[in-house]
C-alpha cells in the first residue's frame, strides 16, 4: 500500500480582493510508495508548493484528498515533517535550541531532547555550531539547521519544498549528497520539490513532471540509477539523455 | 567589535561632551550669567536646589506622573498593538486613524485631558501616556505584519497550539520591534509629562520651568532643564541597553571572526 496518496487533487484560490480566482492545481493524482525517494519538477509557479502544503495539511484541497499512511490528511500530521524553501530557522534560537524546539513542543524531556538533538546536529553536519546563532550562520548552514529541527521528530515522511532554492550551485550539490546520506540512515519516504530538473534527476526514484499553472502531471519517470549515488556536476550519459528528453517538455511549460 | 575600536567610540563620545560644556562656557562668559549662568553655575544651583529642597518634591511629582504614565502607555499601547496586528480586520478599520491621530500636534488636545482629569496628577499621566502609547502601539503592530510567515507556518506543522504559538514564536518574533516601540514610547512619555505641568499645574519639573522663566531666574531654569537632561540620557540609556540585549547585538554571540 503506498505510503502518500493523491487522489484527483484540484486546488483553486479565491481572491477576498473581487480578483480573478486562481486555478492551482488541476486534477492531480499519484502515489509514493514508503522509503521512497520522488522529485516534483515544474516551471515556477505550478502550484507545486501548493500541492506540498496540502500533502502537509496546511491547506485544504478545493477537491479530491490526500490519503497519508492510510488516514485522509486534514491537517498538520506528527508523521510528516515539512522543509521550506525559505530560511524557517528562529533567529533568537541556536542551533541548538531551534533543533529542540519540535521536542519542546512535544513534551520531551529535557535529557532526551539534548540527546536526540545533539545526534541530529551531528547527522546533518553542524557539530560545534551547537551555540551560533542564525545569522552567524551562511545560508547553506541555515537549512541544515532546518532540516536538522525536522528530522529530529523522526517523521516517516520529509516534504522538501525546494530546500536547496535559494542556494548556490556548489551548495546545492553538497547538500543534495548529504541529504541523500542522511535518506539512506533515516530510512524515511522523501517527496521533494524543485524547480531544477538535474537535481531531481540527480537525487530521486522517481521524477513527476507537472505543467505549468493550472498544475497538471504532465509525465512520471524512474530514474533507474543505482544506489547508492554520488552527486557530480555533470551527471552521467544515460542521466543526460534523461534530462534533455525531460528538457523538451519542461521547456513547452516554462513561459 | 574590538576592545580597540570600543575604546574610541566612547572617547570620541566624551570629545563631544566635553567640547560642548567649552562652548557653554565660552558663551555663558561672552553673554554674561544674567542671561546664560555657565554649566559650574548652574551645576551649583542644581546640589542647591536638591540640598535645600525647592527642586525636590517636583521631581517626585514628576517622577511618579512619567512612571504611571509610562505604565499605562506601555499597557495600552501593547494591547492595542497585538489587537491591532493579529487582526486583519481591526488593522483595516484602526491603522489609519490612529496614524493621523499620532500625526496631529497632540498638544491641542490637553485642555480636553485638562477637562477630564482636572489640574492635578492625574492628567498629567493621562497625557503623557496618550503620548507614549503611539509608539509603543505602532511598533508593535507593525512587527506583528512584518513577521516572517514561514515561522508560523513551522509552527503550524509543529501543530503548536494558540498560546503556545504566541509564546514561543510570535512574541520572541516581535519582541525586538517592541523594544524600539518602548524606549520610544517612554521619550514621549516624558515629553508628554513635562508639557502637561508647564501648561497647567502647581507642581513638577514642568511647572518649576515656568515659574522661573516668569521670574527670570536663569541659573535654576538651567538647572531644572540639567536635571530632566540626566532623566532622559538616563531611562534612554538603560531602554536602549534591553533593545540590544533583545535584540542580541553583543559582541558576545561573534564567535566567528
Amino acid at each position: 500500500m503506498p505510503i502518500i496518496e493523491v487522489r484527483s487533487l484540484s486546488k483553486v484560490y479565491r481572491p477576498n480582493t473581487g480578483a480573478p480566482p486562481v486555478e492551482a492545481l488541476r486534477d492531480v493524482s499519484f502515489s509514493v510508495e514508503a522509503g521512497e525517494f520522488v522529485a516534483i519538477v515544474g516551471p515556477s509557479g505550478c502550484g507545486k508548493s501548493t500541492l506540498l502544503e496540502i500533502i502537509a495539511g496546511l491547506q485544504s484541497p478545493t477537491a479530491g484528498e490526500v490519503v497519508v499512511l492510510g488516514k485522509p490528511v486534514q491537517g498538520p500530521r506528527t508523521e510528516v515533517g515539512i522543509v521550506f524553501q525559505e530560511d524557517s530557522t528562529f533567529p533568537w534560537l541556536s542551533t541548538l535550541e531551534n533543533v529542540k524546539f519540535g521536542l519542546k513542543a512535544r513534551g520531551v524531556p529535557p535529557a532526551v531532547q539534548e540527546t536526540l538533538a545533539k545526534e541530529v546536529i551531528q547527522l546533518v553536519g553542524l557539530q560545534g555550531f551547537e551555540h551560533h546563532y542564525p545569522r552567524e550562520l551562511s545560508g547553506g548552514m541555515r537549512q541544515r539547521v532546518a532540516i536538522a529541527r525536522t528530522l529530529v521528530l523522526r517523521p516517516q515522511i520529509l516534504l522538501m519544498d525546494e530546500p536547496f532554492g535559494a542556494l548556490d550551485a556548489q551548495t546545492r550539490i553538497v547538500l543534495g549528497n548529504e541529504l541523500l546520506r542522511i535518506w539512506q540512515e533515516i530510512q524515511a519516504t522523501i517527496l521533494f520539490v524543485t524547480h531544477d530538473l538535474l537535481e531531481a534527476l540527480r537525487l530521486a526514484d522517481r521524477v513527476i513532471l507537472m505543467t505549468r499553472r493550472p498544475g497538471q502531471i504532465k509525465r512520471i519517470v524512474e530514474t533507474a540509477a543505482p544506489r547508492p549515488r554520488e552527486q557530480t556536476p555533470v551527471a552521467s550519459a544515460k542521466t543526460a539523455e534523461l534530462a534533455n528528453m525531460l528538457w523538451e517538455e519542461l521547456r513547452q511549460e516554462v513561459v | 567589535m574590538s576592545r580597540n575600536l570600543s575604546w574610541k567610540i566612547r572617547s570620541g563620545q566624551i570629545a563631544v561632551v566635553c567640547a560642548f560644556m567649552v562652548i557653554w562656557q565660552f558663551l555663558a562668559s561672552r553673554t554674561g550669567p544674567m542671561f546664560l549662568p555657565g554649566p559650574a553655575s548652574a551645576l551649583r544651583t542644581l546640589l542647591d536646589g536638591l540640598q535645600r529642597g525647592w527642586m525636590v518634591s517636583h521631581l517626585w511629582t514628576t517622577l511618579l506622573e512619567v512612571l504611571w504614565g509610562y505604565a499605562w502607555a506601555v499597557g495600552v499601547g501593547l494591547f492595542v498593538g497585538f489587537s491591532i496586528g493579529a487582526s486583519p480586520l481591526l488593522f483595516g478599520a484602526f491603522e489609519g486613524p490612529l496614524l493621523n491621530l499620532y500625526a496631529v500636534p497632540k498638544v491641542t488636545l490637553f485642555p480636553l485631558f485638562l477637562a477630564a482629569f482636572k489640574l492635578g496628577i492625574p492628567s498629567k499621566i493621562a497625557f503623557g501616556a496618550f503620548h507614549g502609547l503611539f509608539p509603543v502601539a505602532i511598533y508593535t503592530w507593525t512587527a506583528m505584519r512584518t513577521m516572517n510567515p514561514v515561522h508560523l507556518k513551522v509552527a503550524r506543522s509543529l501543530r503548536l497550539g494558540r498560546l503556545e504559538t504566541f509564546r514561543s514564536v510570535v512574541f520572541p518574533a516581535v519582541l525586538p520591534g517592541i523594544v524600539v516601540g518602548l524606549r520610544l514610547g517612554f521619550n514621549l512619555t516624558l515629553l508628554g509629562v513635562v508639557l502637561g505641568e508647564m501648561f497647567a499645574s502647581r507642581a513638577g519639573m514642568g511647572f518649576l520651568l515656568m515659574s522661573f522663566g516668569a521670574a527670570f531666574d536663569a541659573s535654576r531654569i538651567l538647572a531644572v532643564i540639567l536635571v530632566l537632561f540626566m532623566l532622559a540620557l538616563a531611562a534612554n540609556a538603560l531602554l536602549l541597553a534591553f533593545e540590544r540585549r533583545v535584540k542580541g547585538i553583543p559582541e558576545l554571540h561573534l564567535r566567528v571572526s
